[in-house]
């Protein structure tokens, strides 16, 4: 941002006649010998700034790599990355070279040597934590600390190849991490978050994403108390070993909540319904349905069901093992009126839900426009579903259905799709069996698609990290 | 459109090229250079804007590129394949990439900006520094042995 500032208003005014009239020559000149004046290289003539912001872009290897190019190239890497504000360390950065982790500790510590700006925006870091380079991580921590970091994001999901077998014991965040005031995003892979005492909290965090944390509910109540302005929270497959626990955080301004798998969350019902105020996208993959579903919670099924009057988007992971009556509890249950957006995603696992009944409640989606379900096979299950969302989707435009393409032999049996030949065969039967189904909305459509095919355009927010997790 | 008016409401900012083509642009297009933004805050856009440092030709792509960046909005698809524009120009013509780099600067346009330079930065990715200097024609003015040195230095990122 502040290197542009200076492409304009210096370049402009100062540099850019200059360059022009220093070209001039050259190319009138060369215009004379070589008819083709594409021979010559003009990249290399743009100016500094222009080049600046170009090797800003790159990873910190391509960038040093520019180095060798010719006289001209030689230092811009360096000028760049002494003001850059990014200092990317991330997984492009350690997957563009391959070297042994001593070797990829100087090089990081020779970048940040060289940094000379007062300040960054991003700290990213992938890194194996062995334990002899505990330190120089706890360095770089302090570095981005003092640098007045914003966004921190640290990744310490063991490299595939050299640390699996090291037995390696899960990185402890160091203490000085929790005083990084000036944070407002923090993302952290694999790692302990155990929060030091006293701990006054993150003044400006606004994004908490944990992935592989391990994080007792303490720490976490103590994050939601302590961290008032946060309103996007992602916990993705996070676990503790100690007891489940009720979390006490109230007043919550969480916009945007992602949680798969943590079991130590206490009552999940009762925890969503102290974010549903302000809650505007929401994705809940690998928990019992049932065990969100007002059970236990003051709210007795028969009262009236919990609003989230600002949910556009849902995300929800159903299992081949839970029961459309936990499904259809947990839409009697919970109330979203203004959903625009749902996304199921049809999880291969054989959670036992119960199968109690519930009655089907007389509600309707008024807003939805767009549904999307992955790893459709057309099961029994799958098209009651489909049926009992068709029926309730007043204003549906357009269902996606996405069909897996791993071997047919593994998918459910009994569904539609196992006995078609080829991809296209499928795709129609399908087809023709989901155009039987009556509709609310009678202007919504079918999308049917290959996995392969799936072009994103209908994409969960948080599909991201998701797709993190099943890599 | 970079001729004559095709608008219905839109007012029509007329500039001229440093080869004295002349363009009738609509307002809403030329604004998205902070360039012509300030000259026209500064009031001395009365008449014909006149750009000195862009030829005709040039300018032709810029606009057609404020168009399509425009159209792009909320379109992931038109987003990549925009991106992916870049690789083939660079490839085939470095000199009219660099020419448009340079006019998107002088014009400050952001958007164009970022694009062109994310081209740039795409295309230098993953090539080796013999690939690129062929293809940009850029000459290694060092010697066998300052060469040897910058690899020395950093050894870590050529391997």
């Amino acid at each position: 941002m502040e290197k542009r500032m200076r492409t304009h208003d210096d370049d402009n005014t100062i540099k850019q006649p200059e360059i022009a009239t220093q070209k001039k020559p050259m190319t009138e000149e060369k215009k004379q010998k070589i008819p083709d004046h594409q021979k010559e290289d003009r990249i290399s003539n743009m100016p500094d700034a222009i080049l600046h912001h170009i090797i800003s872009l790159v990873p910190f290897t391509c960038a040093v790599r520019t180095s060798i190019l010719s006289k001209r190239w030689e230092g811009l890497w360096e000028s760049t990355s002494a003001y850059t504000t990014t200092l990317d360390f991330g997984r492009e950065f350690a997957t563009s070279v391959s070297l042994p982790l001593h070797l990829l500790t100087c090089a990081i510590n020779r970048i940040l040597q060289k940094h000379r700006g007062k300040t960054i925006e991003t700290f990213r870091l992938y890194f194996c934590p062995q334990n002899m380079f505990l330190p120089h991580i706890q360095r770089w921590i302090l570095f981005a600390k003092k640098k007045t970091v914003r966004e921190l994001d640290l990744d310490f999901t063991p490299f595939q190849t050299t640390c699996q077998d090291l037995g390696l014991r899960l990185y402890e965040l160091p203490p000085c991490l929790f005083s990084c005031h000036s944070l407002t995003i923090l993302k952290l892979s694999d790692c302990k978050f155990n929060l030091p005492s006293p701990f006054r909290g993150f003044s400006s965090l606004k994004t908490l994403h944990l992935i592989r944390v391990e994080i007792t509910p303490y720490a976490l109540d103590s994050m939601l108390l302590k961290c008032p302005m946060l309103e996007d929270l992602s916990l993705m497959v996070c676990y503790c070993s100690k007891q489940p626990f009720e979390l006490s955080a109230t007043n919550l301004k969480i916009k945007s909540f992602a949680l798969t798998g943590y079991n130590s969350l206490g009552n999940v019902g009762s925890f969503l319904s102290k974010l549903a105020p302000h809650l505007q996208i929401l994705t809940i993959c690998h928990v019992k349905i049932q065990d969100f579903n007002v059970q236990g919670h003051e709210n007795a099924p028969g009262n009236s069901p919990i609003a989230f009057p600002n949910l556009i988007e849902l995300h929800l992971g159903v299992c081949n093992g839970s029961s459309l009556a936990a499904v259809y509890a947990f839409f009697k249950n919970w109330n979203f009126p203004c959903l625009e957006k749902l996304m199921l995603e049809w999880i291969p696992d054989n959670l036992r839900e119960s199968n109690k009944m519930v009655q089907q409640a007389s509600f309707v989606f008024h807003h939805l426009k767009t549904i999307k379900i992955n790893r459709f096979f057309g099961t029994e299950k799958q098209m009651q579903m489909v049926k009992f969302l068709l029926e309730k989707a007043v204003a549906l435009e357009t269902m996606v259905l996405v069909i897996p393409t791993e071997d047919i032999k593994v998918s459910p049996r009994n569904d539609y799709i196992s006995q078609a030949k080829s991809k296209v065969a499928r795709l129609r039967l399908l087809h023709e069996q989901l155009l039987l189904l009556s509709k609310e909305s009678t202007n919504a459509r079918f999308v049917l698609k290959n996995h392969t095919e799936d072009d994103d355009s209908v994409l969960a927010t948080h599909y991201r990290y998701q797709r993190s997790l099943l890599s | 459109m970079a001729s004559t008016s095709n608008s219905t409401s839109s007012k029509i900012i007329t500039l001229r090229s440093s080869d004295g083509e002349v363009f009738e642009v609509e307002e809403s297009v030329a604004l998205e250079s902070n360039l012509i933004r300030r000259m026209m805050e500064d009031d001395c856009a009365n008449n014909i804007i006149p750009l000195p440092n862009v030829t005709a030709p040039i300018f032709y792509l810029v606009i057609e590129h404020c168009k399509k960046h425009a159209e792009m909005k909320d379109n992931k698809e038109k987003k990549k394949e925009l991106r992916s524009q870049g690789e083939e120009l660079l490839k085939s013509d470095p000199h009219t990439y660099s020419n448009l780099m340079e006019a998107v600067n002088y014009l400050d346009i952001k958007s164009l900006m970022d694009l062109t330079a994310q081209w740039l930065a795409d295309f230098l990715k993953g090539k080796s520094p013999r690939l690129i200097r062929e293809l940009l024609k850029i000459k290694n003015d060092f010697t066998p042995e300052e060469e040897a040195e910058i690899l020395e230095r950093n050894r870590w990122a050529f391997d």
